[in-house]
């Protein structure tokens, strides 16, 4: 990662900790491995590129405030699925009293699903804040261009008292066993908040990062993608 | 509020901007009027303090995690009660998924004549502390000696605003001094009403204490307005 924007990012940081505002950090790690085990391919980056629905979320469950509004931009609460539809109730962005560590709600996709949870695509459309899906995501099979979605692995929880950071990271491995190499230009994070009582907000794209250069999974390979999200606390 | 300070948390936006950061802050008006509607005193300061309970929830929101810790403190997904209880299960942050938060039956809204959530003063000079779970001395519901009419929470009011990108939500609520003397206010709070964590049962939960920079006196029959103001800088 470029040292001069980590001297920065450690700026933000101390200065959050001084002023007791609450800073939270992204990355993504990507990891590849050839049919017997080898790595042949590493990549670290910092996600810079939460989408509008996950600050309406943020907003949202600061102001402990419902979405209201049906157009969707500056100055609106409200999310936009990863189908396209503006979704807004009587109920805060990003609640739940169901249980999200599961695979039934939150961020961890189920095996074989890849309409949730930590995504890939192969777009290279530069990152913009009004995205709400992949460019071109690469879809779950065995197919040519396809690799298949393992489910995501239990959330990690990790403190760190010297930093005070709080560290959650999510990882979810994609085999290709598509008879072709892959290439991964794109990732992306959907969550699928619970959908019932006047509620429906759904399947919704937090974060899409471009990767900083493209990621290849050879046949009968395999991609480990790690996203990591972490808070400094004050205390 | 402090100029030098405020340089700091300027620094501080450009750079959450700049970095797509999400930079929030965090304000506390409070404006006494006397019994013939003559305002005797104001006071406008940063919330700093944010106390372990808030910090959890937006955590658990960013991570879309479960509030999964039976223990409270550093390096633990719970949350204290005001009543001091730790609580934690099978959900994450504590509201309701088809519960409207925008009236006055769970979020921050407290209803009229009540104090145990929503905006709430106290008389309490404890320094803030991260680990604080209830004001140090509330200041209840009542017309008793020392004691303020909690009136209903006024509705959310949100601003958008285009030229620094910022949406501010402004929540107010007044409280009326009918106890036959002076009640002098040193402290405030946030406090929510939601589910769980993971269940039905409804519990509050204070996300912010903060020290009056100065003691803020309501006379006899005169009246306190108190406004929070949360906003965030989106990058676009």
């Amino acid at each position: 990662m470029n040292s001069i924007e980590e001297a920065r990012y450690e700026q933000l940081r101390k200065l959050g900790q001084e002023l007791h505002i609450p800073i939270s950090e992204t990355f993504w790690e990507l990891e590849v491995k050839d049919r017997d085990g080898e790595v042949i391919q590493s990549l670290r980056q910092r996600s810079h590129s939460w989408v509008r629905n996950a600050y309406n979320h943020m907003f949202c469950q600061l102001a402990v405030k419902n979405g209201n509004n049906s157009s969707f931009g500056p100055g609106y609460l409200n999310v936009k699925d990863t189908s396209g539809t503006v979704r807004y109730a009587t109920g805060p962005i990003g609640n739940s009293s169901a249980d999200i560590d599961g695979t039934s709600y939150g961020c961890r996709g189920p095996a074989g699903d890849d309409n949730w949870g930590i995504q890939v695509g192969s777009g290279t459309n530069p990152e913009s804040f009004e995205d709400y899906m992949l460019q071109t995501r690469i879809a779950n099979g065995v197919g040519a261009g396809h690799l298949s979605y393992i489910e995501q692995d239990p959330h990690r929880i990790t403190y760190d008292p010297g930093t005070r950071v709080l560290a959650n990271a999510m990882v979810r491995y994609f085999n290709n066993n598509s008879g072709g190499d892959i290439d991964v230009n794109e990732v992306g994070l959907v969550m699928n908040q619970p959908q019932g009582g006047s509620t429906v907000y759904g399947k919704r794209l937090q974060a899409r990062d471009k990767l900083a250069s493209t990621v290849t999974v050879p046949n009968t390979g395999q991609l480990k993608v790690t996203y990591t999200i972490q808070l400094t606390y004050p205390a | 509020m402090v100029s030098e300070e405020e340089k700091l948390y300027e620094d501080l936006r450009r750079l959450g901007q700049r970095l797509h950061i999400p930079i929030s802050e965090t304000f506390w008006d409070l404006e006494v009027r006397d019994g013939s509607g003559k305002v005797v005193q104001r006071l406008r300061q940063r919330s700093h303090s944010w106390v372990r309970n808030a910090y959890n929830m937006m955590f658990c929101y960013l991570a879309g995690k479960d509030l999964s810790n039976g223990s409270f403190g550093a390096g633990y997904l719970s949350l204290k009660e005001t009543g001091g209880a730790v609580r934690s299960g099978g959900g994450p942050v504590c509201l309701s998924q088809s519960a409207t938060v925008d009236t006055t039956s769970m979020g921050y809204r407290g209803p009229a004549g009540n104090d145990a959530y929503g905006i709430l003063v106290g008389s309490g000079t404890n320094p803030e502390d991260f680990e604080s779970y209830a004001l140090h001395v509330k200041i209840t519901n009542g017309t008793g000696a020392g004691q303020l009419t909690y009136v209903q929470s006024e509705s959310h009011a949100i601003n958008w605003n285009p030229g620094t990108l910022t949406m501010k939500n402004d929540l107010a609520r007044f409280f009326n001094n009918n106890s036959g003397a002076d009640v002098s206010v040193n402290e405030v709070a946030l406090a929510l009403r939601g589910y769980g964590p993971g269940g039905s049962v409804p519990y509050h939960y204070m996300s912010a204490r903060d020290l009056l920079v100065a003691t803020v006196t309501v006379p006899d029959t005169g009246q306190l307005k108190v406004t929070y103001t949360v906003q965030l800088t989106y990058p676009a």
